[in-house]
């Protein structure tokens, strides 16, 4: 069994808890997000033959009166990088969630997720650039969810 | 009245009478004078009675208490029943106080006994106690009522302080913690919340007990990694030095393995530390179980055992040396019939003795040289006699001998002058020679580093220019192999298949015949991204996107499209190819739904919109960290 702790990291209300809550095995309460800033949860799963087990760390995200609590960065194997696709400005702050998770953990890797594609109209698909190891996902219908973390595991599998 | 008391005086003159008579009337007075409201009388004995009683209370509390206890209690009762608030917020400070006072003689008393049992005990324990006790600066009581207060230990983690992550536990009997990893995941976390709190507000290290009910949580963080232990109260301080010494130990032992842990729960390291806590867990609990026994025999025994040992030793040493001096006489006796004195003064033998002759002198010199060979002190006698014989026989010698030596001595001075100046001479061309070959090899050694380093360094340009290359030459080497296919963009090197029909309308399955078509193409594409060692380590990933045409719902093409890659990405993966090259485990699929349609004439081809498109992309750190190995 290979474990991992990985982060889940975004702005306020773009649905990492949701994104979570869709796929883990077994999670703290919600109320430890609100007091401590921190929910952790696992997940189990097996990727080309090996064992995982994952330990997520859904961090709060900042509001205008919070900062995003970075002593919780360190020691990560890797993120997933939350937007919604409903809020642009959402998914342009993910640069500066990467840059502050990459200044923490120079060597881990993230992916990418854009949350909420349930709501957008399907015309509008056609405009967003969707980058590498992007993925459209919807907490809600269980779109691409297991394949973002899937995918963050292959990277970071030894 | 008064006029009643002068004829009282007529009446009678006998003291006790006139007593017996006038109280009444006294009596009688003050009743009349008290019951008049704004009297005078009243106000003085008011002034009066406190001064009474504070007196009383000086001389004779006992007497007063007793006096004015079946009234006060009474009326204390009846107060508290009515206003049981207000007298509670009168009383608390005072019955605090007195608590406080209560519980002190009570401790005092308790410390008092423990002293007199430590009086009392004449034990190794005490011993023991005492010397920490002196050693420490903590008193004696303290140290054993920390002795009777010792917790257990419930459960060890040893966790990564970064990550958070369980690397080791280890658990008491049947105590079970349920989810380790989960448990030790938070504690990090609210370790991580409290000691930034803590460092926000105060400047205080780290936190390292809390407590919960009647249990404790003893936190201590060293190097990567940090220890919990659960214990059923609070570790006292000795038994908190005990863990630490323990965490120290194991840190010592396994600090490379905890700064490298990857969270590999296999490896062999982590039993051998669990089976270790365990001990230890055992070894502290079996100690709380069996309590403190004053005089354990044990330390005792072995502190007569060192004992012992210490005395005996010298003993044997004394005898082992005697009986060495006495076979070491015995075999000069032996050998040279002479009787000696053997004796040792600091490192040396000393041999004493007298010898009758020379020849016998000789023969006890080469026989002392072979038994000591690393010398001796000699103290031996040789009788005058024979001495002077000696000298005379020299000195005639030396007569006989005179004008031969004086020539030889001089044929010798010539020859060591000559000697000397050619040596000189020669050693001194010798030094240029060698200063010059010095110099020489010096230069043949300074033109070789510099000429490879030059090759070196062109090695390394070479290098760090093909890597910095490594996209276009990946790009090139895809542009020869597929540059006539219309399904290949140069631009990015990605592959869309959008015009081999492959998935029927509404279905995530290729349809098999197309499959032989994309296996072709794929094990090229792979082979060039994955088959040449200078590209590989690069390749990052492969990534399969799957597409749906227009039709249907949006949720329903995501999940199409999403199945659509999965279906290829597990065909692919499958291929012996892609897992000699290992292109199985860089492989990703996703579903991007029925974004980007392709358009034919202003309408949509659907069949070509329900495609796959394949691209590859590159670890930009690697490329980065071998650029700056490269020119290391």
């Amino acid at each position: 069994m290979i474990r991992k702790k990985i982060l889940l990291l975004g702005d306020f209300h773009v649905g990492k808890t949701s994104l979570i809550r869709r796929y883990v095995d077994n999670a703290f309460s919600d109320d430890y997000l609100t007091t401590i800033g921190v929910k952790i949860s696992k997940k189990a799963l097996k990727v080309d033959g090996l064992d995982f087990e994952l330990l997520i760390w859904d961090i709060e995200g900042a509001t205008p009166v919070k900062k995003i609590p970075t002593h919780y960065f360190a020691g990560a194997a890797g993120a997933i990088l939350v937007a919604d696709l409903t809020r642009p400005e959402t998914i342009k702050g993910l640069d500066e969630h990467a840059l502050r998770f990459h200044a923490v953990n120079p060597k881990s890797v993230c992916v990418r997720a854009y949350n909420k594609v349930d709501l957008i109209p399907e015309e509008s698909l056609g405009s967003i650039d969707i980058p590498p190891d992007t993925f459209l996902t919807s907490a809600k219908d269980d779109i691409n969810v297991s394949l973002l973390f899937e995918t963050l595991v292959r990277r970071i599998a030894p | 009245m008064i006029e009643r008391v002068n004829r009282l005086e007529f009446e009678c003159y006998d003291e006790e009478e006139i007593r017996k008579k006038l109280f009444p009337l006294f009596d009688t007075l003050l009743l009349a004078s008290l019951e008049k409201k704004g009297g005078r009388t009243l106000e003085i004995l008011s002034r009066s009675i406190a001064e009474i009683i504070a007196r009383k209370a000086q001389s004779d509390p006992e007497e007063l208490g007793r006096a004015l206890q079946p009234v006060i209690s009474p009326a204390i009762k009846d107060e508290i029943a009515d206003n049981r608030d207000q007298m509670i917020d009168v009383l608390y400070p005072i019955l605090g106080g007195m608590i406080a006072r209560y519980v002190t003689n009570a401790i005092r008393e308790l410390l008092e006994t423990i002293d007199r049992k430590i009086e009392e005990r004449l034990s190794f324990q005490k011993i023991k106690r005492k010397i920490k006790a002196r050693l420490s600066g903590v008193s004696e009581t303290e140290l054993l009522l920390e002795e009777s207060f010792t917790a257990r230990i419930l459960s060890v983690f040893i966790v990564q302080r970064e990550s958070g992550l369980l690397i080791a536990e280890s658990n008491w009997g049947d105590t079970e913690i349920d989810d380790p990893q989960m448990v030790a995941s938070m504690a990090s976390a609210i370790k991580d919340f409290i000691n930034d709190w803590i460092r926000e507000t105060r400047e205080v290290s780290e936190v390292q007990l809390v407590s919960y009910g009647t249990s404790s949580l003893y936190i201590e963080s060293a190097g990567s990694v940090y220890l919990i232990a659960f214990l059923d109260r609070e570790p006292d301080y000795e038994q908190r030095e005990r863990i630490n010494e323990f965490f120290a130990k194991l840190l010592k032992k396994y600090q490379t393995f905890f700064s490298e842990f990857d969270g590999d729960s296999r490896a062999e390291e982590i039993k051998e530390i669990e089976r270790t806590i365990n001990e230890f867990i055992a070894q502290i609990n079996e100690h709380v179980s069996q309590g403190e026994k004053a005089g354990s025999p044990v330390p005792v025994r072995l502190v007569l055992l060192i004992l012992l040992l210490l005395i005996l030793f010298p003993v044997a040493y004394l005898l082992y040396r005697d009986y060495r001096v006495y076979r070491l006489e015995e075999e000069i006796r032996q050998k040279t019939s002479l009787e000696v004195k053997l004796a040792t003064e600091g490192d040396h033998w000393v041999v004493s003795g007298t010898v009758p002759d020379l020849r016998h002198y000789d023969e006890l010199r080469s026989l002392l040289s072979r038994l000591f060979p690393q010398g001796y002190v000699e103290r031996l006698n040789v009788p005058l006699y024979v001495l002077e014989s000696l000298h005379g026989k020299l000195v005639d010698s030396i007569r006989k001998n005179k004008g031969e030596v004086s020539t030889l001595k001089e044929d010798f001075r010539h020859l060591a002058t000559e000697t000397a100046m050619d040596r000189k001479a020669t050693q001194r061309i010798r030094r240029q020679i060698d200063r010059l070959q010095k110099n020489l090899d010096r230069l043949r050694g300074t033109l070789q580093d510099y000429q490879k380093r030059l090759r070196r360094e062109k090695a390394k340009l070479s290098r760090a220019e093909k890597i910095a290359k490594i996209r276009s030459i990946i790009l090139e080497k895809l542009g020869k192999t597929f540059g006539n296919d219309p399904r290949y963009h140069r631009k990015d090197g990605s592959f869309d298949f959008k015009n081999g029909g492959l998935f029927a309308e509404g279905k995530a399955d290729p349809k098999p015949q197309s499959l032989a078509k994309l296996k072709k193409v794929f094990e090229k594409y792979i082979t060039i991204l994955l088959g040449n060692p200078e590209t590989r380590p690069y390749v990052r990933s492969i990534e399969i996107d799957g597409y749906t045409d227009s039709k249907g719902d949006k949720e329903t093409n995501l999940r199409l499209s999403a199945a659509r890659a999965e279906h290829v990405k597990s065909y692919l993966a499958s291929l012996p190819l892609a897992k000699k090259l290992g292109a199985d485990r860089i492989l990703i699929s996703r579903g991007m739904g029925s974004k980007d349609p392709i358009l034919v004439e202003g309408h949509e081809d659907a069949e070509a919109s329900r495609r796959i498109k394949i691209a590859f992309h590159l670890d930009d750190r690697a490329i980065l960290k071998s650029l700056q190995d490269s020119l290391k």
